[in-house]
């Protein structure tokens, strides 16, 4: 609905400066055609306003194609107004067919124009010039109802990191689905791990779209762009990354960067590698060595056989592989001279260029360069090295044109040149093995394991714990039943020692899993440099704790949240220079990043010192939607914890005024997912900080065993924040609910008998099986603070027994500042469970994360505190937890 | 267990005594003579005979104990593990009308094996396993019962339905898909 909102103000505003521009537009129309043929600068700098505006709106409208489109055209002006170009006729007439296009399409999405309509000429354009690129095209498809709206879906994990590393061709959101065109330099599997979704990967024809499922396959591109491109075509032909459509400019162009390389990015601060950590780099550099030596070996085989289309392709693959790794990190130049190389070797792929020596010779040396650049990352320094004459050797192999005078001494500063080992190519080719070598030697301790393989030998390790705990039952019943013999004893040793072992074998096989959660935060320094840049802020970013471990799995997860958290924090957390210096802080802002173990969860903190959140905004603003209520009394840390409400997320006017909520509620939904919680605080002035506490693994999960009605269920630990017990004239009925004063705060009260309909179990459950003859073996419990409560054997009828205790135990669990009671039967302890799914034939009951297999066999239910309490009602008093059916009530008060 | 059985049937030692693992082909030769059609196990429910193919039948085991899952289909008793995996247990009892069962020394629970899942069925006794040529069993329209029975056979004493595990599979998983 807000989304829906924002669109309508997007446009509205749109349409304003589009009718301006047009204006502008006629009236340099008149200019350029008029007797002097000139235009005042004045005019030019307006035109120039009225498109930036508009490229605006489109971004924050979510019109990536639009955006583009705007964006090239930007550019253009940009140059007329810098006097780099003239401002022609034509320029203005790309200007005003943007323009068109621009209005076009928005007044259809102002039309909620159905999705599955076939790219526009100008969409259709973009999409086929990457026909020539060496990026594939890819398309992902998300069923219907996956996203709620086209800014949700713009706004989703998965364009997010679509649009960090591809570029996006086309979005649809329609009743059918989504499906989202774009063009990337990675492998459809490298992608599908990255997105998690399936990406189809589409042909270079103008067909390419009848691969997709349906409805999909009815796409086509419009062939009648290529007449009606015309109009279309300058605008998009223009976007910044491609050649200018001047064929002059074409081949001068990467030159004129290439010169400039040097001097442009080795005065910027190259990562510092101190600041990695030291294991990413060995991953890396053992990728790395991996690669250069596929590398080397293609290349030799290349000069053994030129006319080689497999060789070409492998280097060309290679080449790219390490432009990626080296771009993530953030190591310039290698991103640089492997890209330079990628290129030429996608020209001889597609035989615009032959392998020449001089073309293999220049290669070569640009090859040693990058290794020469790992070899120095490997030692502790910086990679970044001149690479200038690389580059101009390459160019100038292309070109035919002998490479400047430097060859054998790079022309670039010389103080790095001695750390490099910058050797010619031919009579490298033994150090360089050599140096391989030393590569390998450092990574020796490392192999690759099929994730598949591990994952089956947790889970058997999983299985082999439960029978550890059945073991310990067996013993202990072994010991109360037949006295003090020998061979109990032994059992017991036998037991004791099987159960150290197996702790050992789950650490270490735990461990394996374990990777440091710095892989996830690495990339977060080039994030925060390019958006800072971006934004004309200056920001530091610190990196605490980067050596905590947890699962694989969780730290490729939690680095998408992680993104939009940082994101957020640059872009509305930390105000500008200007800003700052006015409050009296530093001009350059910090944001802290820290991860730290914390038993069996690790905590980690995003903490910015800008501007913080604005309560009372929160407030009118949730009041407004209707939220809360004018009269509820929240605090300001529930307050906060509004803006993880989806809804509020994208109220866009909350965002742009105090500062945050892009895409808090995404954010949150994927902690929840990792079984983590999510917290916040802040402070006017003083800044945000987001806590995030996560489990240090899915595999296993601890929980605080509980009984009910003689089933025991899972409360992952995560989620307890203590258990009490009372007296039942305690709890104080207000309306259809049951409160409890603790700690002079209101806590719903809610017996998981009535959220679970327990007392359906003996209508239910007719088989009951032997249950009877079951007997609750008390656990060794750690550090439990359950230690009061009796563990008789009981299967006797729920009621009867809720009747005889004069106290009622309950368990009070959160989710960020939520809180409320469950009331049990009983507290079992706490045990480590590993969670199961129900299987495919099950959908999943609400409030149910899954199954764990106890010690005796049983199975026990883990429950989803989240959605439970996601499902109480907001209103709070009087009324009833929509799991409840009947109105029973908590507290059967002896009569 | 001490108990005996009350009223011994053909396969009830068998299915007694293989209750952790169950091998149909080696059944085969002590129970069935002639080998003709397809292998049928033949069990009770309150106080009808039915027959299931023997082909997704995996094991018997003695009934575990069952935990009860909220808000879930009413044909479903409850899940347990076997040997560490989730299964759900249906009790037919329930779609087929009958009263309420209790737990007694013949009550098995029969594994089957389908292309989704395995899930178990509760029955009141194990009797026999027959082989079944197609001219024995006679199709039925599905209207007719409202079960998933795929046909009915009248070899035996009385007319015996043949319970169609793919459709019981579709019908529990499709009822639990759109309670949820």
């Amino acid at each position: 609905m807000n989304s829906e909102e924002l669109l309508e103000d997007v446009t509205a505003e749109a349409a304003d400066i589009i009718e301006k521009l047009q204006q502008a537009t006629e009236r340099i129309n008149l200019l350029l055609s008029g007797e002097t043929g000139e235009v005042p600068v004045d005019e030019v700098h307006e035109l120039f306003r009225y498109i930036h505006t508009l490229k605006g709106l489109c971004q924050m409208g979510g019109f990536v194609d639009l955006h583009k489109i705007i964006h090239a055209t930007e550019d253009l002006i940009h140059a007329v107004r810098q006097g780099t170009r003239p401002l022609t006729l034509d320029d203005l007439l790309a200007v005003e067919d943007a323009v068109t296009s621009c209005e076009q399409i928005l007044s259809k999405s102002h039309a909620q124009e159905p999705a599955l309509t076939s790219p526009s000429p100008p969409e259709s354009a973009n999409i086929s010039k990457f026909f020539e690129r060496s990026e594939g095209l890819f398309a992902v498809t998300a069923p219907p109802g996956s996203y709620a709206s086209l800014a949700d879906l713009e706004s989703s994990e998965a364009v997010d990191a679509l649009r960090r590393s591809c570029d996006i061709l086309l979005i649809r959101f329609a009743p059918e689905g989504c499906l989202i065109v774009f063009a990337s330099e990675l492998d459809s599997t490298i992608l599908e791990a990255l997105l998690g979704m399936e990406a189809h990967a589409l042909p270079k024809t103008p067909d390419l779209f009848s691969r997709l499922p349906a409805p999909w396959n009815t796409l086509s591109l419009s062939t009648a762009a290529d007449e009606s491109a015309a109009p279309a075509a300058p605008p998009v032909a223009a976007p910044p990354e491609l050649p200018k459509p001047e064929p002059s400019q074409a081949p001068r162009e990467p030159q004129v960067a290439a010169e400039d390389f040097d001097s442009e990015n080795l005065g910027q601060p190259p990562p510092n590698v101190g600041d990695l950590d030291a294991e990413m780099v060995t991953d890396f550099i053992t990728n790395a060595g991996e690669l250069l030596d596929a590398l080397s070996q293609s290349i030799l085989d290349l000069e053994a056989n030129p006319d080689s289309t497999e060789a070409i392709e492998s280097i060309f693959r290679t080449a790219h592989t390490i432009k990626g790794t080296a771009g993530m990190f953030g190591f310039r130049a290698i991103e640089k001279l492997t890209h330079v190389m990628e290129n030429q070797f996608d020209r001889v792929r597609k035989g615009q260029l032959v392998a020449t020596p001089p073309v293999v010779d220049a290669i070569l040396f640009g090859f040693d360069r990058v290794r020469g650049m790992f070899a120095a990352l490997q030692k502790g320094q910086s990679p970044e090295m001149p690479i200038n004459d690389a580059l101009a050797r390459l160019h100038g192999a292309e070109t035919g044109v002998p490479p400047p005078k430097a060859v054998e001494k790079p022309a670039g500063c010389p103080a790095h040149v001695e750390a490099a080992p910058a050797h010619p190519a031919p009579d490298a080719e033994k150090k360089d093995n050599a140096d391989g070598k030393g590569k390998h030697d450092s990574s020796a301790g490392t192999i690759r394991v099929d994730l598949r393989r591990l994952d089956s030998l947790v889970n058997l390790v999983g299985e082999l714990v439960i029978d550890r705990t059945r073991f310990l039952q067996i013993e202990e019943e072994l010991r109360s039943q037949s006295m003090d013999s020998d061979l109990v004893h032994t059992m017991s040793e036998a037991v004791l020692l099987f159960g150290r072992h197996m702790n050992e074998v789950q650490n270490i096989i735990m461990k394996i899993r374990m990777v440091p959660i710095g892989n996830a935060f690495f990339k977060f320094n080039r994030v925060v440099r390019d958006l800072a840049r971006e934004c004309n802020k200056e920001i530091d970013l610190h990196i605490q704790g980067g050596e905590a471990e947890l699962d694989k799995t969780l730290v490729e997860e939690v680095g998408d949240p992680l993104i939009h958290l940082i994101r957020n924090a640059v872009d509305h957390g930390i105000e500008s220079p200007d800003v700052r210096a006015g409050k009296g802080k530093p001009r350059k802002g910090n944001i802290h990043l820290s991860a730290q173990q914390d038993g069996n969860m690790i905590v980690i903190q995003v903490r910015d010192d800008g501007k913080g959140l604005q309560v009372d905004r929160i407030r009118e603003k949730a009041i407004k939607q209707g939220l809360i209520k004018e009269t509820d009394p929240l605090s300001e840390k529930e307050i906060f914890n509004l803006i993880f409400e989806p809804g509020f997320s994208t109220a866009e006017q909350v965002t742009k005024i105090s500062g945050r909520g892009v895409g808090m509620d995404v954010v949150k939904k994927s902690i929840v997912k990792l079984k983590g919680v999510i917290d916040l605080d802040s402070a006017v002035d003083k800044g945000t900080t987001i806590t995030i506490k996560l489990p240090l693994t899915l595999a296993i999960i601890p929980s605080l065993m509980v009984e009910t009605a003689g089933e025991s269920y899972a409360l992952p630990l995560v989620n307890v924040v203590e258990s009490i017990r009372i007296s039942p004239e305690e709890i104080q009925r207000i309306g259809n609910s049951d409160f409890v004063r603790l700690r002079n705060r209101a806590l719903p009260l809610f017996r998981l008998t009535d959220l679970f309909g327990l007392h359906e179990i003996e209508t239910r459950l007719w088989y009951r099986g032997f249950s009877a003859g079951t007997k609750w073996v008390r656990k060794r419990m750690t550090g439990d603070e359950g230690d009061e409560t009796q563990l008789t054997p009981t299967l006797s009828s729920p009621l009867a027994s809720r009747r005889n205790r004069p106290r009622v135990i309950f368990v009070v669990v959160g989710v960020g500042e939520k809180r409320m009671g469950i009331v049990v039967d009983q507290l079992l302890g706490q045990q480590e469970i590993v969670i199961k799914s129900l299987g495919p034939l099950m959908s999943r009951p609400d409030g149910i994360a899954g199954a764990c297999v106890l010690g005796n066999g049983r199975v026990a239910l883990v429950i989803d505190v989240g959605e439970i309490i996601e499902a109480v009602p907001r209103g709070g008093a009087g009324t009833a937890h929509p799991f409840i059916q009947s109105k029973e009530r908590v507290d059967e008060r002896p009569a | 267990m001490k108990d005996l059985p009350e009223r011994p049937a053909p396969g009830e030692l068998l299915a007694h005594n293989a209750n952790l693992f169950f091998d149909p082909g080696k059944t085969s030769s002590e129970t069935a003579p002639e080998k003709t059609g397809k292998q049928h196990i033949g069990f009770r429910i309150h106080e009808d005979e039915f027959l299931m193919p023997m082909e997704p039948v995996r094991e018997i085991l003695m009934p575990p104990t069952i935990t009860f899952v909220p808000r879930s289909d009413p044909m479903l008793e409850g899940i347990i593990a076997l040997r560490g995996e989730i299964m759900p247990v249906l009790n037919l009892r329930r779609i087929l009308g009958f009263p309420r069962g209790h737990t007694v020394a013949t009550t098995r629970v029969i594994i089957v094996r389908t292309e989704a899942d395995g899930l178990g069925v509760i029955v009141d006794d194990i009797t026999e396993f027959v082989w079944l040529s197609e001219a024995e069993i006679e199709n039925v329209e599905q209207s007719v019962f409202g079960a998933p029975f795929s046909g009915v056979t009248g070899t035996g004493e009385k007319m015996r339905a043949i319970i169609d595990v793919a459709k019981l599979v579709k019908r529990f998983s499709a009822t639990g898909a759109t309670e949820a």
